[in-house]
């Protein structure tokens, strides 16, 4: 259970405290490593900057991926993500304020495996983390890893 | 009975039958006499047979007396063989005599007496010899003197009363014979007398007869002739056939008609004349039937292609005849051709029939009038025109069915026709339809006369004009129109005629071009300045002109511009020509153009203003568009950063109500759910904003919209949501509408939800979503329900951004959703509007 990494990126500290608050209040322990932009995202996935020499082997279970990041966005993310062969097959679940349709269709174009609008209100919030913590993390077998 | 009429046959027969039994019976007659004649003739001669006999006998005693008497004088022997020949030739006369007389009793007896006596005068005879020979003679002349007379005397007086009564027998018989051979003559004479007469009679008769047949055979010779004559002369050909139906003659006529000849036709059997044509089996049955069942027949009809002459057809008459002489049964067989009859009849009936027919189905209304004004005759086309079957018609007269104002026209022309000033007329009238209305007709009426020249009925011929009356009114009508069009246009135009010569102009060319008709004709001067330029000011030459090159080329000539300068005015309008050649059937040079001249000028002035205008539009069209580029960057920005902030306003305050819930009290708790409830109804206000703004700015894509399904869907969605809520909702079925599907969806989605709102109140609630066809304002579509409604008073402020009617305590909602439902309408270019009463329901409607 404990090797299954949640990857949260997220900038708006906020909404990363939030976000942690009710992944604990569901009880789900995962490992959460949070990346505060695209490029940190990026680093960590691919062992690139920050995380140079990281073992790639172990790759999220999920990747919760905010849109609106500074220097590179959550659509960047994703696109490279799925051009990267070792990082293609990883689930996705956007996780964003905005629910515009030119966002809605281009995170699916792209490939992402989920789209979910944070509610405001934080007890809407907390029931959609433990929905998709239960789904991604418990119901739904991840893919085989890749090299 | 009358011998008169009797014919010569039966008049011979019973003639001869009468001779021949009148023969008979004097020829019995004759041959009885002459028989009883012959009886008498041979009793006389037995008579003087028997006499002679008696003679003989007494002679032959003499003899033997005689001899005896010499033999005993001379005792010569001669006498003694006298004497003995004598003897036995009295006695064999003797037995002669008896023989001969055995037919007389009386005589046989007397021959009783005789022979014993005749033998007793041979025995005394015999005796006197004896005794001269034994006595000598003495002796025997005494026995002759005493014995020998008596006997002698006996016999001859015996024999004498014998003769005497062969005497009288004699003459007793030749008087019988005498009387006898009187009645064989008498019945020979008048045998005689009698058969001559009637040979006599019998000549005459047949003589006359002979003479009668004579004359009957000149008289059937000459009636011979005259019928061969006859048959030759006749116009029909004729065949006289035998038993086996051969041709046995044929007369003159045949042969013409059928142009055959004798050698071929004669002997014939009538089956094989010309190439078989008279074998038909009807005919053989009539012809094979004459003579056995002596029938006839006559006009049996025959229809053939004959060889030499052709298509012929022949009446045929056929009865039995007999030859004259041997009396054998013919058939005469006439014939007639009735060929050129029957084509005649054919012609007649045909000529007759194209004459109803011309009648009955002209294309033209046809009728016989008395001259009382009477329909006699009609035709159909005359009844389907005005309408009166022809049974109707006879009734009437064709005053009573004649426009009152064309009556008086109409009679004055029958009162000219009948006092014979004109032949016939003609005349445009209108008859009165048996619906009432008006038939125009057009009339030609003649008349026609007798032999004797007396007025007997008219012959109408009636043609239905009412098309063309349509037509000329239409015509009419079209050529006023197509003149005052002509002269009110506002484009100008010409026509030239083949010559080039301008014929007509109408007031807008004249105005256009600045010249009037009798100028453009050459007919008045025109200012020398009048010119064409192109566009690029360069002149334009009169003969360049598209009228002209239109007229050369045979070919229009399309929207070309020139400036015509006008001296009155001294400015140029811009024209815009264009000329199209007219052509006649069969004809290559146009026979007119006409040019039509459009004044261009303000057209161009004007095109100038857009063109200016448009290069605004673009201008402003690009601002516009950064502004909304600009207006999505924002919605974008709020859409994702506005609403962070309430996300951490509420989502901290919640932290701050489970984690510090010991530390706080109950109002700072409530305080604290009043911060979450303004945080959220600031999203949803945020939410709802961006829809509207988001509806204005998204793109329309019309497709047909099932309205009805997509009323169901968000109704099991709002019972989905709120299972506790009892509402009945009735959707019409098949609402399609042509629009936007997300739209649509976007503003039934808030008309439904207004509906389950503001019915949250009532326990039982109803929601329908309806339509009403109107016919002037199409479909319109209602959302109605039975919930709180609201005061109409405030209708106007219904469909503002954030106008709300209710308090935010009683129905939650931000105020947008009415206005977001106008916007979607207003968008498919519809309206929507409200009626409502508080406490009664609302209904919302609106029309795509």
């Amino acid at each position: 259970m404990e090797d299954k990494l949640i990857l949260l990126v997220e900038d708006n500290p906020d909404d990363e405290a939030l976000t942690l608050r009710a992944l604990k209040k569901n009880n789900i322990r995962n490992d959460v490593i949070v990346a505060h932009d695209g490029v940190e995202a990026v680093d960590f996935l691919f062992g690139t900057g920050k995380y140079e020499g990281r073992d790639t082997r172990i790759m999220p279970q999920i990747i919760l991926l905010d849109l609106k990041l500074p220097r590179l966005d959550g659509l960047e993310v994703l696109r490279r993500l799925r051009a990267d062969k070792r990082t293609r097959l990883l689930p996705v679940v956007i996780l964003t304020s905005s629910k515009e349709e030119m966002d809605l269709v281009n995170g699916y174009s792209l490939g992402a495996n989920s789209y979910i609008r944070k509610p405001v209100d934080f007890p809407q919030f907390s029931e959609a983390i433990r929905q998709l913590g239960l789904y991604w993390l418990v119901l739904n077998e991840a893919p085989p890893s890749q090299d | 009975m009358n011998w008169s009429t009797w014919s010569i046959e039966r008049k011979t027969f019973v003639g001869f039958g009468l001779v021949l039994v009148l023969v008979v019976v004097v020829g019995i007659i004759a041959v009885q006499s002459t028989r009883q004649l012959i009886e008498a003739n041979r009793l006389v001669s037995h008579t003087l047979e028997v006499i002679a006999e008696l003679e003989r006998v007494n002679s032959t005693l003499l003899e033997a007396e005689t001899a005896q008497r010499a033999y005993i004088f001379t005792e010569y022997q001669v006498y003694f063989d006298a004497y003995q020949t004598a003897s036995a030739a009295a006695v064999t006369n003797a037995q002669q005599l008896r023989t001969l007389t055995t037919d007389n009793p009386n005589q046989q007896r007397q021959m009783d007496a005789l022979e014993p006596l005749i033998a007793e005068r041979i025995v005394r005879l015999q005796t006197g010899i004896d005794l001269w020979l034994s006595d000598g003679f003495d002796r025997v002349r005494t026995y002759i003197v005493t014995d020998g007379g008596v006997v002698a005397q006996q016999i001859s007086t015996l024999i004498d009363e014998m003769q005497a009564d062969e005497r009288n027998l004699l003459a007793q018989r030749r008087n019988n014979a005498e009387t006898t051979a009187e009645g064989t003559f008498v019945a020979f004479t008048a045998f005689i007398a009698l058969t001559a007469g009637l040979l006599a009679y019998m000549y005459y008769l047949i003589r006359r007869d002979i003479n009668a047949r004579k004359q009957a055979e000149i008289a059937a010779k000459a009636a011979q002739d005259y019928t061969a004559n006859i048959v030759n002369t006749v116009r029909e050909p004729l065949l006289v056939l035998d038993a086996d139906l051969r041709v046995i003659s044929a007369n003159r006529t045949f042969y013409t008609t059928f142009n055959v000849k004798e050698t071929e036709t004669v002997s014939a059997p009538i089956y094989e004349l010309g190439n078989q044509q008279w074998d038909i089996p009807a005919l053989r049955q009539l012809l094979e039937a004459i003579l056995p069942q002596n029938a006839e027949f006559n006009d049996f009809e025959v229809e053939q292609d004959f060889p030499n002459i052709g298509r012929r057809t022949m009446l045929l008459n056929a009865r039995k005849i007999y030859r004259p002489g041997n009396h054998t049964a013919l058939i005469l067989l006439a014939m007639e051709n009735v060929t050129s009859r029957k084509q005649a009849e054919t012609r007649l009936l045909e000529s007759e029939e194209q004459l109803r027919a011309t009648f009955e189905q002209a294309a033209v209304g046809i009728a016989h009038i008395g001259l009382d004004g009477r329909w006699l005759r009609v035709n159909q086309k005359l009844c389907d025109i005005i309408g009166y079957t022809s049974d109707e018609l006879h009734e009437k007269t064709f005053q009573e069915i004649t426009h009152p104002d064309d009556l008086e026209k109409d009679l004055t022309y029958v009162q000219a026709v009948l006092a014979g000033e004109i032949q016939n007329y003609s005349m445009e009238k209108r008859y009165i339809h048996k619906d009432q209305s008006y038939v125009w007709i057009n009339l030609t009426v003649s008349l026609v006369r007798g032999s004797s020249g007396a007025p007997k009925y008219f012959i109408s011929v009636i043609e239905d004009i009412s098309e063309r009356k349509r037509l000329e009114q239409a015509m009419r009508e079209s050529d006023e129109k197509h003149r005052n069009l002509f002269e009110t246009m506002a484009q100008g135009v010409v026509y030239q005629d083949g010559e080039g010569k301008i014929t007509e102009a109408n007031p807008a060319a004249q105005r256009i071009l600045g010249m009037t008709l009798s100028q453009m004709q050459g007919d008045s001067p025109t200012d020398p300045r009048w010119h064409l330029i192109h566009e690029d000011g360069s002149d334009y030459p009169i003969e360049m002109h598209p009228t002209m090159l239109a007229f050369q080329t045979g070919q229009p000539m399309h929207e070309v511009v020139m400036g015509v300068f006008s001296p009155q005015d001294e400015s140029i309008h811009w024209i815009e020509v264009n000329a199209a050649p007219q052509f006649r059937p069969g004809e290559e040079k146009p026979w007119q153009v006409y040019g039509t001249f459009t004044d261009i000028t303000l057209r161009r002035q004007a095109m100038r203003e857009i063109e200016e205008l448009n290069a605004v539009l673009e201008q402003r069209a690009v601002e516009l568009e950064a502004t909304n580029k600009e207006l999505e960057a924002f919605s974008y920005s709020v859409s994702h950063d506005l609403r962070a902030p309430l996300r951490s306003i509420d989502g901290f305050s919640q932290a701050l109500l489970e984690d510090y819930a010991d530390q706080i009290d109950d109002f700072g708790k409530d305080y604290l759910q009043r911060v979450r409830a303004a945080a959220n109804r600031m999203a949803a206000l945020i939410d709802d904003l961006l829809n509207l703004s988001r509806i204005t700015r998204a793109e329309m894509r019309l497709e047909p919209v099932d309205l009805s399904d997509m009323a169901q869907s968000i109704a099991s969605d709002l019972q989905q949501q709120q299972p506790e809520r009892q509402v009945e909702f009735s959707i019409r079925d098949g609402m399609i509408v042509d629009g936007d599907p997300r739209l649509m969806r976007v503003a039934l989605e808030n008309l439904i939800g207004n509906a389950w709102k503001f019915t949250s109140k009532r326990s039982q609630a109803h929601i329908e979503f309806g339509m009403v066809d109107q016919p002037e304002d199409g479909r319109v579509f209602y959302v109605r329900d039975d919930g709180d409604g609201f005061d109409m008073a405030y209708v106007d402020k219904l469909f503002g951004a954030f106008q709300r009617l209710h308090a935010i305590t009683e129905f939650e909602g931000t105020g947008i959703g009415l206005a977001t439902v106008q916007r979607v309408i207003r968008r498919h270019g519809g309206n929507v509007w409200a009626q409502g009463e508080i406490g009664k329901g609302a209904i919302f409607f609106f029309r795509l």
